[in-house]
């Protein structure tokens, strides 16, 4: 959760990049998180393979039933699977993961090169939107974008994104600091290469072993503000099937205490899948942060 | 001196920032807010009357500017919903989310601090291990799940305190903190995990110094000096954890007080974006925002405070 805004990993070689997965391989809590991720994310592509109905599938015989052999999750208010619809909940968790905090690392480490490698003016201009748009609280900011481009998939995308630019901007900026006074740097600029050939092969390549470990760290509470939003109803509109709308059900019926029990355990593992690996992914890149 | 005025131009910009922000929230936020005062079968004519008195046909610079001078004197607008002033409405409910927020932290300093001292003292054991396994799991728990979680245990199953509701402290100060207890956990929980892990680490720091081997050395009880020596100077970075995610609390506390109904700035700003309240919903995010700003700043002081090798 920390941004470690000075500490540049050390991964320079394809060697050392070699040590470095070598040495993932065997940090037990790494392996732990990457396992529930693969298995999540096996659980997304193979969703129709591993559930025998449709998540929009309704049994009207089989409503709000406890776990049994048949469904073993239960079924829901409108007699739908909460296994089938949990599974496919993976495919939305992931889908809006993955392209929030692509996005919002894609536009705040251009905004952090900028503001580092330029500095003066423009660094403090930018800087100080940043810390404006970090005095709100992440899920409240969210949730005014969302109510101003209205509820959908799409514009919960674009809420997490936006909320998370200004963590990796930060981030960015921190560790262009260091690198840009690296000699390196200095002999492309004596050699006279241009600000943005600087900027994009020399320093950028070298900040992001940084903003890799920040991303995967990120995901995790992308994921959280997703299912905040879907559970406050600004998310992912039903009947799409969305965890944090699922577990929001359950509020209605509380003697069905299955409705918000799974997907909720859903949202948990993946949260700890995601920061078991963030945090193993930094310890090996980042040797002094090891434990 | 020089470093506390640079500082105050600092939240100042961000301040003025963060209100460009809450602003443009307001002002793009759709629905036409003379359908809400005058209702579906007003005329053209009384709409566009209506949008002239309320100097909705302005420029956007001008409004900014109308809306920051009014909030700067204590005038945030009227609710449209309930006609209320909404800086009246804001003055009932910031109390509530504070005493969630506060209590929180208190539970996250009485929870974390000691997990954290004896993780950290009996580092590598299983202690050290149990409590470590509960604080990766404490993170990663959404706090709407752990909320749903506690009220389908204690509330349902066993049927000790009521799932939902909220007194006023003063009215019924011993329902009010019953009915607080879940609410509290499902907050600070998170919370009293960061809090433990940040001991943790600031621990192992501090017992590795040679100010505490020297305390050793000298024949002081153990206790005086994991406590003394190495807990005193462990404490700083545990106060910035605390200072920093204070947004992190006051997003928590918007759920929080979703699920257990209790009428607090969260649930303020939730139920405002649902009606179309223009001025609620801005006056409560501008509140919210301007709560971190003042426990940002307050963190520093406190952490200059503590570490009188840091100067403002």
């Amino acid at each position: 959760m920390s941004v470690s805004e000075n500490h540049v990993a050390a991964v320079r070689s394809p060697s050392q990049a070699v040590t470095a997965l070598r040495s993932l391989a065997i940090h037990p809590m790494g392996i732990i998180g990457a396992t529930i991720l693969l298995l999540v994310g096996l659980a997304a592509v193979f969703a129709p393979m591993i559930t025998t109905v449709g998540p929009a599938e309704i049994d009207y015989s089989a409503i709000l039933q406890p776990p049994s052999a048949e469904y073993v999750f239960g079924t829901d208010e409108i007699g739908r699977s909460v296994y089938s619809r949990t599974v496919y909940g993976a495919r939305i968790a992931f889908f809006i993961v993955v392209i929030s905090v692509g996005l919002s690392l894609m536009v705040g480490t251009l905004i952090g090169l900028v503001s580092g490698y330029f500095g003066g003016r423009t660094d403090i201009v930018a800087m100080r939107v940043m810390d404006a748009v970090l005095a709100f609280p992440t899920l409240v900011l969210a949730l005014a974008i969302v109510a101003i481009l209205g509820p959908s998939l799409i514009n919960a995308l674009v809420a997490i994104a936006v909320v998370s630019i200004p963590s990796f901007a930060r981030l960015a900026r921190g560790s262009v600091l260091v690198v840009r006074e690296l000699d390196y740097v200095r002999a492309a600029q004596v050699l006279g290469a241009s600000r943005a050939r600087i900027m994009f092969l020399h320093i950028a390549p070298n900040i992001m072993p940084n903003v890799i470990v920040f991303a995967s760290l990120t995901a995790s509470s992308a994921l959280i503000t997703e299912s905040g939003l879907s559970f406050l109803g600004l998310g992912v509109q039903p009947p799409t099937p969305s965890w944090g709308y699922m577990v929001a059900i359950g509020m209605n019926y509380w003697t069905s205490w299955w409705l918000s029990f799974f997907p909720g355990l859903a949202i948990f593992l993946t949260v700890l899948g995601f920061n078991l690996f963030g945090d193993a992914l930094r310890d090996v890149l980042d040797p002094r942060h090891t434990s | 001196m020089k470093r506390l005025g640079g500082k105050a131009i600092q939240l100042g910009t961000v301040l003025v920032l963060s209100s460009f922000i809450v602003f443009a929230i307001g002002a793009l936020l759709p629905g036409d807010p003379t359908i809400t005062i005058l209702g579906e079968n007003a005329t053209v004519q009384q709409r566009e009357q209506l949008r002239e008195t309320l100097g909705l046909n302005d420029p956007l610079p001008l409004r900014y500017l109308r809306w920051a001078g009014e909030a700067l004197g204590g005038d945030l607008g009227t609710s449209l919903r309930t006609q209320e002033p909404v800086a009246a409405i804001l003055a009932e409910r910031v109390p509530v989310t504070l005493q969630l927020t506060f209590l929180s932290i208190v539970l996250a300093i009485f929870a974390g601090i000691p997990l954290g001292v004896i993780a950290a003292r009996w580092r590598g054991g299983a202690v050290d291990l149990g409590i470590g396994i509960l604080g990766l799991s404490s993170l990663a728990v959404p706090y709407f799940w752990l909320g749903i979680l506690l009220i389908l245990f204690f509330s349902i199953r066993l049927g000790w305190i009521p799932p939902s509701g909220h007194v006023p402290f003063f009215e019924d100060p011993l329902q009010n903190l019953r009915l607080m207890i879940l609410p509290v956990l499902t907050v600070g929980t998170a919370m009293a995990a960061l809090v433990m892990r940040q001991t943790r680490t600031a621990m192992l720091e501090a017992l590795s110094q040679d100010y505490v081997r020297t305390a050793r050395a000298k024949g002081q009880s153990e206790t005086l000096t994991v406590l003394r020596h190495a807990l005193r100077n462990a404490l700083n970075p545990i106060v910035t954890v605390v200072g920093l995610q204070f947004g992190t609390l006051m997003g928590g506390a918007v759920v929080t007080e979703t699920i257990f109904s209790i009428p607090g700035l969260g649930r303020l700003v939730v139920d405002g974006i649902f009606n179309r309240d223009l001025a609620v919903v801005q006056g409560a995010i501008l509140t919210i925002v301007l709560c971190v700003v003042a426990i940002n700043l307050l963190t520093d002081l406190l952490y200059a405070w503590l570490d009188p090798r840091v100067k403002l």
